[in-house]
């Protein structure tokens, strides 16, 4: 029943341009099309950085640190740069060098700003499905680090197990392997509930 | 995200084959499942436009000019109540210019495109600057003064542009606007390329006026609206392929353009030369001298160079 009055809101999803078209426009200096991939990619990346940070502001430094690389680096891309790969790899090895400094602060300030910026309290109607979007959040958080990511970047960000292997330094098998361990592990929880 | 729909159905679809067969339809529904709530994390509008802020001089900087980079926020200290503190500072901040109007300004000698909230673009001329809300609301409004050029999307919600004097109410098109509200010949000038419009001035009697594509239409100084004119669009349209073309233009309104267009000042000596009928084009410029030597060869004037730009003047007054 929880499902169904999910399923029944809309997912409002952006328009995607060709990102790898991007990459080549980029290289040759053009602003729009940086400013395009940056629309595109903000949102994504900060909820994946941030993964690894526990920390808002400091997600958002390392966003910035990103695109300034990507643009002072541009006339080095590839002819055939996979742009969405390579930010996403740029993205992860800066928040993990980050997170040496600030690995201190807890995953429990995450959580707090989540609920300060949740924007109006839930209607009556609401407030079911915005405890399950809560349980499965904290599901996804509990699952050990690796499974989580491999699990987030398969079913959120649009990216083959091709690209996940490139961005997380692992094979393509092993990759798979995180995601079935990660689905294994929700469903084990999903039923705990049902029960 | 056609592309990206169809990178997670191939990715459960990998995953399925690998389960066993009793969990393929769990394993299916837990999909469709965290599918249906948004991924965890949060999102700071106020941090998300400053980082832009950032991102944008950089990419308006010349390289050799490029300063060290100013740090956007120093890493949190370690204690807790002050990274609670500052991100709650953060955030009021970031609220506060949330609802702030945005502002975008095509810097002298360049051009610009704003993408807008709704998705429609707006290619901005040299110098021109475009206001509009972060979030359009019933309507989409927007305020332009200087020059640009609109891609409209289609929608339910009307979209209108105001000029200092004039408004132009518009459904799904594509249309320039030219509105400097100093200088020689201040006006709002609509030239339709698609679709429809409604152009009507401020302070103007009568109801909004509608023009068909192909029309150039303008509301002068005196809000007064000019009957149509089919000048070619294309005309109108050539400053966004960077070229210059004129026919029995005002000398004084291209030398405005030209200012803006090279970031220059351009003076007469005569102030009366600013009425004087020129007609130029160049399709490709590349710097202002030649443009400037140009539009004097082809009009009976002579130049000199001045410390900030350019001096014209008639050679047969003296």
């Amino acid at each position: 029943m929880l499902e169904t009055q999910l399923r029944s809101q809309p997912r409002v999803r952006q328009a995607e341009p060709s990102l790898d078209a991007l990459a080549q426009r980029i290289r040759a200096s053009d602003r729009a099309a940086f400013a395009e991939a940056f629309r595109h990619l903000k949102e994504p990346l900060v909820r994946y950085i941030q993964r690894i940070t526990q920390d808002v502001p400091t997600a958002y430094d390392v966003l910035q640190d990103v695109f300034t690389k990507l643009w002072e680096g541009r006339e080095k891309l590839a002819e055939d740069t996979t742009l969405k790969a390579l930010l996403y790899t740029m993205a992860r090895n800066r928040a993990f060098n980050m997170g040496r400094y600030t690995a201190r602060i807890s995953r429990v300030d995450v959580a707090e700003a989540q609920d300060r910026y949740a924007t109006a309290p839930p209607a009556d109607e609401a407030v079911e499905a915005k405890h399950l979007e809560r349980l499965i959040h904290r599901w996804i958080d509990e699952l050990p680090p690796r499974r989580a990511e491999a699990f987030m970047l398969s079913r959120y960000h649009g990216l083959k197990y091709s690209d996940i292997s490139t961005i997380m330094g692992l094979s393509e098998r092993t990759v798979q392997t995180h995601v079935l361990h990660a689905m294994r592990d929700l469903r084990a929880r999903l039923q705990t509930l049902q029960r | 995200m056609k592309a990206n729909d169809s990178n997670e159905k191939r990715n459960l679809d990998a995953l399925l084959s690998e389960a066993t067969p009793e969990e393929q339809d769990a394993l299916r529904e837990l999909w469709a499942l965290t599918g249906s709530v948004p991924e965890p994390g949060v999102i700071d509008r106020g941090a998300e436009e400053q980082v832009w802020q950032a991102l944008d001089t950089l990419i308006h900087t010349p390289p050799e000019a490029a300063p060290d980079r100013p740090r956007l926020r120093r890493v949190a200290g370690h204690r807790g109540w002050m990274a609670i503190a500052a991100s709650f500072l953060i955030g009021a901040i970031g609220l506060a210019l949330w609802l702030q109007p945005v502002s975008r300004t095509a810097p002298l000698g360049e051009r610009l495109t704003v993408p807008l909230p709704d998705g429609s673009s707006v290619e901005l001329n040299s110098g021109a600057t475009l206001r509009y809300a972060r979030r359009f609301g019933e309507e989409r409004a927007v305020h332009l003064t200087g020059e640009a050029y609109f891609d409209v999307i289609k929608d339910s919600r009307p979209f209108r542009v105001e000029t200092f004097n004039a408004r132009v109410e518009v459904l799904g098109t594509r249309f320039n606007i030219k509105a400097w509200p100093d200088g020689l010949a201040p006006a709002t000038t609509v030239s339709l390329e698609s679709g429809r419009v409604a152009l009507k001035a401020f302070n103007g009697s009568g109801r909004p006026v509608e023009m068909v594509p192909g029309q150039t239409r303008s509301v002068g100084p005196d809000t007064v609206l000019s009957p149509p004119d089919t000048v070619s669009i294309h005309s109108a349209l050539v400053w966004r392929s960077g070229a210059l073309i004129y026919h029995e233009a005002l000398l004084g309104v291209v030398l405005e353009d030209l200012e803006r267009r090279f970031g220059v000042t351009l003076v007469l000596q005569a102030p009366a030369l600013r009425h004087k009928r020129v007609s130029f084009s160049k399709h490709n410029p590349i710097d202002v001298e030649t443009v400037i030597q140009d539009l004097c060869a082809g009009n009976g004037l002579q130049y000199r160079a001045t410390t900030t730009g350019y001096e014209l003047y008639d050679p047969r007054v003296h």
